[in-house]
């Protein structure tokens, strides 16, 4: 592996950062949080954000060194902003698993100095990770609710810690920096600036021809990652035909993603209250067109900042020649599935996007993920919850409105039918499904206080 | 939530403040011009749009972008546009088959009208020469609130009523077809010793209805109204009815066409030799004539004989009011054939303020000592022979504006101050489909004990009944303050502004009805 220089580059990083890093963690080992989204050891959060963060930028040196500061300046302060805005979900049982995997890809490769690693949870349906080069990685929640296996995550966790070990965060930035300020960019900015006619299509056109270099520097940026993220991983024991099959199985679920099918009309058809059609009617729209029109579209824009899957998924078959006959993935995910899953539909109630709880309602019941105890009593709070939104006119805040350009046709339906919903049919379907489905479920007592609440409405 | 599966993503949260990108920013950047509703005759929102300069071309050009936005606040296109320099976006309208888009030039002196079909594709231009004199009495009348520019008629065309400065100011209407249909123009006489004004109230697959306004000169108190009546096909003038000062005064607020095609007049009726303007009305009218111009219904309703016998007292403290005065902002017909007059009540009351401003200035004070009270919500319901069934009174906080002039009657005073939108009305909202009005006004709530609240208030009518829905325009101890505006059929979209992060966000929400 060829990359030792640069973990004792890092670690000189490290030693200023260590003993705030070990207070942390001991803090977040004491302390029971209140909520799972604001950790009660927000404030040593803080402090560690900041000293991550004010590590890498005291190490960048160099030309541009002082542009490229900038660029990371208050970057804790908007991670803080974001924990605030409960972004990430704080479990210290996941937090758990989590360093069970962890733990066995840092035995398997004592080089990786992952001290001052820490590992924020996303609530995001999307299964994807990231690292943002000083140490902090996201994983989104969908990443663990997707895979099956703990290789598969294992694999991910590798490409991750691969883009820390290559400092692909730093490079990126540098490069943009260096771009941006070279002698070739800055004569061209002079061009377009005395020019008199046509500043900004040129200007644009510049904008055009840096991103696409970015976007160059981006795609190479992740094989490179999946190449040292091999490495790592086929070290750790786990099967190294995961490394394709984790690939593989987010590829389909970029082609599943949010296209399995919710028929609304027959979950929200009652007996005593039937389902309307205008429920789900469209208004004319302005134009005939099947995608948006912009005359301004850079061609940047257009494309994709990561490789196809199926190029990385081949190009780790042929370097690498992973042993796809040693048999099926035996681990298992099911102890963090037990906290993802429930989190998943938990956050979109929480934060409100509550057309999206109704997906994962219906798309986790439907394939037996979830049971009908809590699949109706969660059903019902979500038609709690899209009544007080509607009563305080916020839905629209939280629940886009239908979008006729967006593939996400399934939540384009739901959205149409939470927005056209009434105040009062609202009501009538949430007394009607509680109703309906009261002598399904076993415990009652929260399905309950919610039938309660739609009796008391009626 | 977008769709965005990129995988395994680098993360930056990064802020590029640098010169060099800021430089680059600034030569990509876009400079918004104006933005505007599309918005149809019964205030149903087709969508939004945003007119921005982009560069400065040769030959005096600039080359625009027009985003237009649907009525859900999605992208759906941002359209590339060169003009002249002095090219300004005036207004937009949609009617089910293209989008028009009304240009002016002050200096090169035009209008121009430009269509998109339902592909997005520009289709055509119309050009209209115009003197300044003419942009310059255009701009004033749009101001006032009540003037249609460009009126769509749906599934069929646009009628684009601009002024023309004959031998004194008169006016041009411009039939635009989007069904393949001929273009026609109706144009006010060129030798005419009066001053003409049109204002279309009404345009369907039949006819066009227009109030044609005239006045000897711009400074004459005296205005005659005429609704003249025009074939949609052709521009034919087919009829016209008459109410003029001296004989038969009436202030003709809205029209409708029938489904046996007879064409109903609304709105006010004053004593002959009465000025509509100034004096005070006697009723409401509702007239009913058939396509040939033949009187087929006249029926009127006094204030004294039958609107005062059922108007609700309204209570001040322990006084008990005097009806006062109301001004109607909408007369609407529900499909049942019912009709409903909605307005707002108010008084001429001393203003506190104006008479110790007077008092200070030893009366050399050019504030007014007299005040427009404006009170409760009042909604009109009449039968299908416009027989006066029903006063609804919605309670809303007192508002106050002061007189234009101490001297002039209330009614001279309401009907400026409404164009200078001193009423709490904002509008009203037709859903013809469901039979349903939507009437909203500003609240300015005063709770005892309690801080004053301001809210936008609605008063929905639906199946017969009413309803309220009020939404408080700040949230938080004032951190979060919301302005309301027009959003599509049943909705409105919130601007929500939050000081503390100094951000704001948009949001249709549904009005609820009860």
């Amino acid at each position: 592996m060829a990359f030792p220089a640069k973990i004792m580059s890092l670690k000189k990083i490290y030693v200023t950062i260590i003993i705030v890093w070990l207070s942390f963690v001991q803090t977040q080992a004491q302390e029971n949080p209140s909520n799972n989204y604001i950790p009660e050891n927000i404030a040593a959060l803080k402090v560690y954000l900041h000293n991550v963060n004010k590590a890498r930028i005291d190490a960048i040196e160099g030309k541009f060194s002082s542009k490229i500061k900038k660029a990371f300046k208050k970057r804790d302060e908007k991670m803080v902003e974001a924990i605030e805005d409960s972004a990430y979900f704080f479990s210290k049982e996941l937090d758990d698993h989590l360093s069970s995997v962890l733990k066995k890809i840092y035995v398997a490769n004592p080089q990786i100095n992952a001290e001052d690693f820490y590992f924020f949870v996303r609530n995001s349906m999307v299964p994807n990770a990231g690292s943002y080069g000083d140490g902090t990685f996201e994983v989104n929640l969908g990443l663990f609710t997707n895979f099956e296996s703990e290789d598969e995550l294992a694999f991910v966790l590798c490409h991750e810690i691969a883009h820390q070990l290559l400092q692909h965060s730093l490079k990126r930035v540098t490069k943009r920096v260096i771009d941006l300020n070279s002698k070739e960019t800055r004569k061209k900015v002079r061009e377009i600036k005395s020019r008199r006619y046509g500043q900004t299509k040129a200007g644009l056109s510049l904008l055009d021809e840096l991103n696409i270099d970015m976007l160059d520097h981006s795609r190479d940026a992740e094989v490179e990652a999946d190449s040292l993220g091999y490495l790592l991983f086929s070290k750790t024991g786990y099967k190294k035909s995961a490394s394709m099959s984790s690939l593989l199985k987010l590829k389909k679920v970029d082609d599943m993603v949010y296209n399995y099918e919710v028929k609304l009309d027959s979950i929200f058809n009652f007996e005593g209250y039937s389902f309307k059609p205008h429920w789900l009617e469209e208004e004319i729209s302005l134009f005939d067109i099947k995608e948006e029109i912009n005359d301004f579209q850079l061609s940047s824009d257009t494309l994709k900042t990561h490789p196809e899957l199926q190029f990385r998924v081949d190009r780790i078959k042929n370097n690498f020649k992973p042993d796809v006959a040693s048999g099926a993935l035996t681990t298992s995910l099911s102890d963090i599935h037990e906290i993802t899953v429930p989190q998943s539909v938990q956050f979109t109630i929480d934060l409100k996007f509550l057309d999206l709880s109704i997906y994962q309602l219906v798309h986790k019941f439907n394939n037996k993920i979830i049971d009908a105890d809590y699949y109706y009593t969660t059903m019902a709070k979500v038609l709690e919850r899209v009544y007080i939104a509607k009563r305080d006119h916020k839905l629209g805040k939280h629940v886009p409105h239908k979008n006729s350009f967006s593939d996400e046709k399934v939540l384009n339906q739901i959205r149409l039918f939470l927005h056209n919903l009434e105040l009062t049919e609202i009501k009538e379907i949430g007394l009607a499904f509680c109703g309906t489905n009261q002598s399904k479920i076993t415990n009652h007592k929260k399905f309950e206080s919610i039938y309660q609440f739609f009796k008391n409405l009626n | 939530m977008k769709k965005t599966i990129t995988l395994f993503l680098m993360l930056l949260c990064l802020s590029f403040a640098s010169a060099q990108e800021k430089t680059i920013n600034e030569i990509t950047s876009f400079k918004i011009r104006n933005s505007g509703t599309l918005m149809d005759k019964t205030n149903n929102v087709d969508g939004y749009y945003f007119f921005y300069e982009v560069d400065k071309l040769k030959k005096g050009q600039k080359e625009y972008a027009i985003q237009i936005l649907d009525n859900n606040l999605n992208d759906v296109a941002t359209k590339s546009y060169v003009d002249n320099k002095n090219t300004f976006l005036v207004q937009s309208k949609f009617n089910n088959q293209a989008l028009i888009f009304a240009m002016t030039n002050y200096k090169e002196k035009f209008y121009k009208l430009i269509t998109f079909d339902r592909q997005a594709n520009q289709v055509e231009n119309i050009q209209i020469p115009v003197s300044k004199k003419e942009m310059r009495w255009l701009n004033a009348m749009k101001q006032t609130g009540n003037f249609n520019f460009l009126f769509p008629v749906d599934n069929k065309g646009f009628l684009f009523n601009y002024v023309r400065d004959n031998s004194k100011l008169g006016y041009g209407l411009k039939y635009v077809p989007t069904d393949g249909g001929t273009g026609w123009d109706y144009n006010s006489p060129e030798d005419s010793k009066l001053i003409h004004t049109l204002n279309p109230i009404e345009a369907n697959e039949e006819v066009v209805v227009a109030l044609e306004g005239t006045k000897k000169s711009l400074l004459s108190q005296t205005i005659n109204y005429k609704v003249i009546v025009l074939d949609i096909k052709t521009g034919a003038f087919l009829f016209e009815s008459k109410f003029d000062r001296k004989d038969n005064p009436r202030l003709v607020t809205n029209a409708f066409l029938t489904p046996e095609k007879n064409l109903v007049l609304l709105g006010e009726y004053f004593e002959a030799g009465d000025n509509i303007m100034k004096d005070k009305s006697l009723g409401l009218f509702s007239e009913t004539l058939d396509l040939k111009g033949n009187i087929v219904s006249d029926s009127k309703i006094s204030w004294v004989d039958k609107i005062d016998p059922m108007m609700p007292a309204e209570i001040d403290g322990k006084k008990k009011k005097k009806r006062g005065y109301i001004y109607f902002h909408d007369i609407v017909r529900t499909q049942k054939g019912t009709y409903y007059a909605i307005g707002e009540r108010y008084r001429k009351t001393a203003s506190a303020g104006g008479i110790a401003a007077m008092a200070l200035s030893g009366g050399r004070s050019g504030n007014s000592v007299t005040q427009l009270t404006i009170t409760n919500a009042a909604i009109f319901e009449f039968d299908e022979k416009f027989n006066l069934t029903d006063i609804k009174v919605f309670e809303k906080g007192k508002s106050r504006a002061p007189s234009i002039t101490d001297f002039g009657s209330p009614q001279l005073n309401a009907h400026v101050l409404k164009s200078f939108g001193a009423f709490d009305y904002e509008f009203t909202q037709l859903d013809q489909k469901r039979d349903r009005f939507y009437a909203t006004f500003i609240d300015y709530e005063r709770l005892k004990g309690q801080k004053n609240k301001t809210a936008f208030k609605t008063v929905m009518y639906n199946a017969g009944s009413f309803s309220e829905d009020k939404i408080y325009l700040q949230e938080d101890k004032g951190r979060t303050q919301y302005r309301v505006m027009p959003g599509k059929l049943g909705n409105v979209m919130l601007l929500e502004y939050n000081k503390k992060d100094k951000t704001v966000q948009l949001h249709l929400e549904k009005l609820n009805v009860q």
